[in-house]
């Protein structure tokens, strides 16, 4: 199945600064794939080559097209939401929607008024008018009245409160998601989307560090906490990763095969968030983490 | 679907000087008007024509000498009602061949200042308030977005300008024959003439079309200047050409620089081989129909404009600086 976004030695540098160093990963259609990595990780500078945002170096397509060359195609199958101040806060509600309607092809007028409908927010007000929640909630009803292919989220949930971020993802996986859209996300609150995430890439210091699916995660990487007397034995093992809690140690094993280590103590899948940890706390990036998944892709 | 209007109303809902300021002015000129018209001209100007003599009946009822006398005063009365309120012959004539270019050109001044601060605010808000990236996420291209600015500074604006002048005009005119009609003073006031009317329109677009063609590099310099600026864009739109004129004096002792801004500035009639006096408000007098109008039309020649270098090279400079700005909205990282 084509990819919807090949990257191939993708590069980029703020002057002398490398941000983005080489980067390779693939995009399958109707997969919700989270970009994750800490600050100044490139994530943002990634997602702004894809939407042909910034220049870079290297081979990258988006559903076949160059984000260089052909962005204005490209922008009508792919839509974004980079975060929630960019709504304009002079805009009333009816202006967004009759603006939206009259350039975007795939826009689907009466979808978003049914989903405003829904919420508190009135249609002459102006988004200044409007709570930081509701601004999310417009920008929300603009995107997801638009069929498009490609759905790229930069911290959409940026300063929310917890019933927003819920509410929003939730919205995002019912009135949107199918099989024939591919949604990409980044966050910090890693936690919060794990559970609506088919694929992880995670990044660090402009190199890709893990690119997995989520269901080939619980095969390949395992948690133990060694019972007494066997810590030692799991360490020879070698771990990727780890901790002590409580007096006791937690170890994060990647490629060594459950049944291996449950003899050693309690074994368990790691949350996305233990390996975003393990692997971002790590001071080798360039560890070759990625490469055994890149089939699994 | 992708059209132009869209984006120009998008102007007009995000720039609201752009229609509030011109309606504000145009009120004040109205008003101003009408106070003028009805509050301070005196009531001896607006008397009814019957009241200061006898009507032609009854007049044809006196004999000669009687006659005479009567029109001799009515005349005398005139002048002391004239003298006594300090407006003479010059000054009536002022008002009653007030142009209606004039009203147009009260508007169009106004909103060249209006269409300055837009210009070099609309592409600079965009990147302010961070929502160059709502526009960046739908299908508009940077042509597009810069190219509706340019129309509405370029085409609407003018277009608006000629428009409301046109009924400004004409309410004038209504208020004009609702306090002199059938007065002494309506009696030295030129009938309103749809054809004048008509006219003054067609020259306003004329002279319009050439400040379009003329003016069009400071728009385009205006346009690069709000998508340069990262901060403070009014100086970076007012202090190059005033650093390259203070430079130019202070080194070469010359004034090249200001010499070149200043003919973009005025030089524009001279192209239309447009005699300027003509345009210039109270220098004829007399019941006959506007003259202005008609000497403006008749001397006013576009081939002046279409043949001259200079309007190309600055139409090309226009499209260099358009395309600049484009270029630079396209691919200016906005981190």
């Amino acid at each position: 199945m084509t990819a919807i976004i090949e990257a191939r030695g993708l590069t980029k540098h703020y002057g002398d600064t490398p941000v983005l160093r080489g980067v390779d990963f693939n995009v399958a259609p109707g997969r919700i794939v989270g970009l994750i990595g800490p600050n100044g990780a490139g994530k943002t500078t990634a997602i702004k080559a894809i939407l042909g945002l910034t220049s870079f170096d290297g081979e990258l397509k988006v559903l076949g097209l160059d984000p260089r060359t052909q962005r204005n195609a490209l922008m009508k199958e792919v839509c974004f939401i980079a975060d929630v101040a960019v709504l304009p806060r002079w805009i009333t509600v009816k202006q967004a929607v009759d603006f939206t309607a009259g350039v975007h092809p795939r826009f689907d007028r009466k979808r978003a008024e049914e989903f405003l409908a829904k919420t508190d927010i009135k249609m002459h007000k102006k988004v200044r008018q409007l709570s930081k929640g509701m601004v999310t909630q417009l920008h929300l009803a603009l995107i997801l009245a638009i069929d498009a292919k490609l759905l790229v989220l930069d911290e959409p949930t940026l300063g929310l409160d917890l019933l927003f971020r819920r509410a929003f993802y939730d919205n995002l996986l019912n009135d949107y998601f199918n099989k024939e859209r591919t949604i990409l996300v980044t966050t910090h609150q890693v936690e919060e989307i794990e559970n609506i995430l088919t694929d992880v890439l995670f990044i660090q210091r402009g190199k890709i560090a893990l690119d997995a699916q989520m269901e080939t995660l619980g095969e390949r990487f395992v948690q133990l906490v060694p019972s007494a007397g066997n810590a030692e034995r799991a360490r020879s093992l070698k771990p990727f990763y780890q901790r002590e809690v409580f007096g006791r140690v937690a170890m994060l094993f990647d490629g060594v095969k459950d049944s291996e280590l449950a003899s050693l103590g309690e074994t368990r899948a790691p949350s996305v968030a233990d390996l975003f940890v393990a692997l971002m706390g790590r001071s080798d990036a360039d560890d070759k983490v990625a490469s055994p998944a890149k089939e699994a892709a | 679907m992708n059209s132009m209007s869209i984006h120009i109303r998008r102007e007009f809902w995000e720039h609201r000087s752009l229609w509030i300021a011109p309606a504000v002015w145009v009120s004040i000129i109205t008003l101003l008007f009408a106070w003028l018209i009805f509050a301070v001209l005196p009531n001896e100007l607006t008397n009814d024509v019957n009241v200061m003599g006898p009507d032609s009946h009854t007049m044809s009822q006196l004999d000669e000498k009687d006659r005479h006398e009567v029109e001799s005063a009515i005349a005398n009365a005139n002048q002391e009602t004239h003298k006594h309120h300090g407006m003479d012959d010059e000054d009536r004539d002022t008002f009653i061949s007030f142009s209606p270019l004039a009203i147009t050109g009260l508007v169009t001044a106004f909103m060249c200042v209006v269409v300055f601060f837009y210009l070099i605010d609309c592409l600079y808000a965009e990147r302010r308030d961070r929502s160059i990236l709502f526009w960046k996420s739908l299908p508009i291209s940077d042509a597009q977005v810069v190219l509706s600015k340019l129309a509405v500074a370029m085409v609407v604006v003018p277009l608006g300008v000629i428009l409301v002048a046109g009924v400004v005009q004409l309410l004038i005119a209504g208020m004009v024959w609702l306090r002199f009609h059938g007065t002494v003073l309506g009696a030295h006031i030129p009938d309103w003439s749809l054809v004048t009317w008509f006219k003054s329109l067609v020259v306003s677009l004329v002279l319009g079309l050439g400040g379009v063609l003329w003016y069009a590099p400071i728009a385009g310099y205006l346009l690069l200047a709000s998508s340069w600026a990262r901060r403070n864009v009014f100086l970076w739109a007012v202090l190059p050409p005033v650093a390259l004129i203070a430079l130019e004096g202070f080194f070469f002792h010359t004034m090249n620089v200001l010499r070149f801004v200043g003919w973009r500035f005025t030089g524009y009639t001279q192209l239309l081989h447009l005699d300027p006096s003509v345009l210039s408000v109270g220098t004829r007098t007399g019941k006959d129909d506007l003259p202005h109008i008609t000497d403006v039309l008749a001397q006013l020649d576009m081939s002046g404009m279409f043949l001259n270098l200079e309007v190309w090279i600055g139409l090309a400079a226009t499209a260099a600086m358009v395309f600049a700005a484009i270029r630079l909205r396209r691919y200016r990282d906005e981190s």
